[in-house]
């Protein structure tokens, strides 16, 4: 179930005086089972591109072709469920939306609302509570009882339960302390390597270096780049001119290069960099 | 000491409906001008204890307990002065906001301590030209991003000057860029007007910045000490899952790895010379 922008241009409230462009003819493919992070600084278009995704906003012009789904300016909401079933979105602090009056009936809501039954509902429900660790205790405590980062994930369980084919999330893990952090990525790796494609909007190159296959790049509204990490990531003047860092363990990197380190491929992550410079040691002097 | 700022003193808070206490008998002391980093996992009371120091929750004990601040007792009839020195950046600024307009909303803050009206607009254009956010001053907050807005919600704080600022992951939406350039605005206010900071982060490269680290868990404070001291204890670090800075993961990774890396290289600048040495000497 691959992704494909064509071309594709919104602009907010055309016709009135708060019109502003949104993004400008964005064209990109993204392969079926892959993880791509979506990056650019704030105010660059990646929550526009995303509302794209599930059709929550058309195009003004262009084509967004998404599970056996074409939208264009001219589609119309009528039909667009079964789409919002393929195509998850967790938005910014998605726990704001919580709304049910216990844990387990938030969650149920979205599947019930995709023609899951009530009996399959509830199954969903369970497994992907489970799966992001709440207990089983508090599934029939009001939502509004858990503390901030329980509410993330009851929020995230409840898109979760549709298992839609596309994940796609807009920082998921702000907030939550490093070890919940470490806990909701995995999460959605396993999903990603469960066979869905999960898209991930962030200002986090850490997790990018860890978790992306591939990367898009959009600043002023504009496709800057895609391409894979460790490509994107070796630039670290074309980085700056499109106000993004590279991940700690980059510019750590770039660093030691900088001295009297020699790297064959550029380490993305802690654990790759102490490996590259210990290799770097053994191999004797440089200058 | 007298140029403690904020003195706090045996609190406790319960929040409704619930049997354990969020915070259990906390007392702690933070000095005018200097910079605390408050961190600890999610629901280990760091967020309570902001409110309680802006007088938005009442503690549980009021009779052998006090919150001092700038040197008043805080009670009902004075809470609403000490508000006007503390400023609360929260995390999710959509439950903030009160004006029609970016720049009303900052106006409403500064109207509300009889400001004059040209002093006001001479401030509002003052502080929104420091989060960069000037060309948006007629926007309606709604309208934008996750990180306009905390930009929008820090530049609403810095208009009313307070003595302390409290940021409650209010960097958390910005991109690297932003927040830098966000805290380094604060540290400036820190270093130039003795601005008080306490930092509620996750973010562990932000608590490098601070002066003071306090470690909440469970409703308690379970050690106090500068960055270097908090990071270094191993123990500490893994019971309370703080999570540590890049420059600590890699020297673990490191000394994981077989490699003797001394405690006493704990940042970029001398990691990177001690490795730069070696490489040259083997």
């Amino acid at each position: 179930m691959s992704i494909e922008f064509e071309n594709v241009s919104y602009i907010y409230n055309p016709g009135t005086p708060m019109q502003a462009q949104g993004v400008k003819n964005v064209s990109f493919k993204i392969k079926e089972g892959t993880f791509t992070a979506l990056v650019g600084h704030t105010g660059s278009g990646k929550s526009t591109i995303m509302q794209h995704l599930n059709g929550l906003q058309k195009p003004s012009s262009g084509k967004v072709k998404i599970a056996g789904y074409e939208l264009d300016s001219k589609t119309s909401d009528k039909g667009l469920n079964q789409l919002r079933k393929k195509v998850g979105l967790v938005f910014q602090f998605p726990e704001s939306q919580l709304f049910e009056e216990t844990v387990l009936k938030d969650v149920m809501f979205g599947p019930k609302n995709f023609g899951f039954s009530e009996k399959e509902a509830e199954t969903q429900a369970k497994k992907w509570l489970k799966r992001v660790n709440i207990a089983e205790k508090l599934f029939s405590k009001s939502p509004f009882d858990l503390s901030g980062g329980q509410m993330r994930r009851v929020a995230i369980a409840g898109v979760l339960a549709s298992e839609p084919d596309i994940l796609c999330l807009d920082e998921p893990a702000a907030g939550l302390d490093p070890q919940g952090k470490k806990e909701m990525f995995q999460i959605f790796k396993n999903y990603q390597t469960e066979g869905h494609t999960v898209i991930l909007v962030t200002h986090e190159m850490n997790d990018v270096a860890r978790y992306a296959d591939n990367m898009l790049v959009m600043d002023g509204g504009e496709l800057a780049i895609s391409g894979k990490p460790k490509d994107i990531f070796k630039d670290s003047e074309w980085l700056a001119q499109h106000h993004l860092s590279a991940p700690s363990a980059v510019e750590f990197g770039h660093q030691l290069q900088n001295s009297n380190f020699k790297f064959d491929t550029l380490p993305l992550t802690v654990d790759n960099l102490a490996d590259s410079i210990i290799d770097n040691l053994k191999e004797g002097p440089h200058e | 000491m007298s140029n403690d700022i904020i003195k706090i003193n045996n609190i406790s808070y319960t929040y409704p409906d619930t049997d354990n206490p969020a915070l259990k008998n906390i007392s702690l002391n933070i000095v005018q001008g200097s910079w605390t980093a408050l961190i600890g996992h999610n629901g280990s009371g760091k967020s309570t204890l902001a409110k309680i120091i802006d007088g938005l929750i009442i503690p549980d004990n009021i009779s052998n307990s006090s919150i001092t601040i700038d040197g008043t007792v805080m009670s009902p009839e004075n809470v609403w002065d000490i508000r006007n020195n503390v400023g609360v950046v929260f995390q999710n600024p959509d439950n903030q906001f009160v004006g029609a307009t970016v720049e009303d909303d900052i106006a409403f803050g500064l109207e509300n301590r009889n400001i004059p009206r040209d002093e006001i607009d001479t401030t509002i254009e003052r502080v929104l030209t420091e989060v960069k956010m000037l060309e948006f001053r007629k926007k309606e907050p709604q309208t934008l991003s996750g990180g306009q807005k905390q930009r929008v919600a820090l530049a609403g704080i810095f208009a009313i000057n307070p003595k302390i600022i409290i940021l409650d992951e209010a960097t958390s939406m910005l991109d690297p860029e932003g927040r830098s350039q966000t805290l380094s605005i604060v540290k400036d206010l820190q270093k130039t007007q003795g601005l008080t900071v306490i930092s509620i982060t996750h973010d562990v490269d932000e608590v490098m910045l601070a002066d003071q680290v306090i470690v909440l868990d469970d409703g308690q404070v379970v050690e106090k000490g500068v960055p270097s001291q908090i990071f270094n204890n191993e123990e500490l670090v893994r019971r309370t899952q703080i999570g540590l800075p890049f420059i600590y993961r890699l020297r673990n990774a490191l000394i994981q790895k077989g490699m003797q890396v001394p405690v006493e290289i704990n940042t970029k600048e001398k990691l990177v010379k001690y490795l730069c040495q070696l490489n040259s000497k083997m």
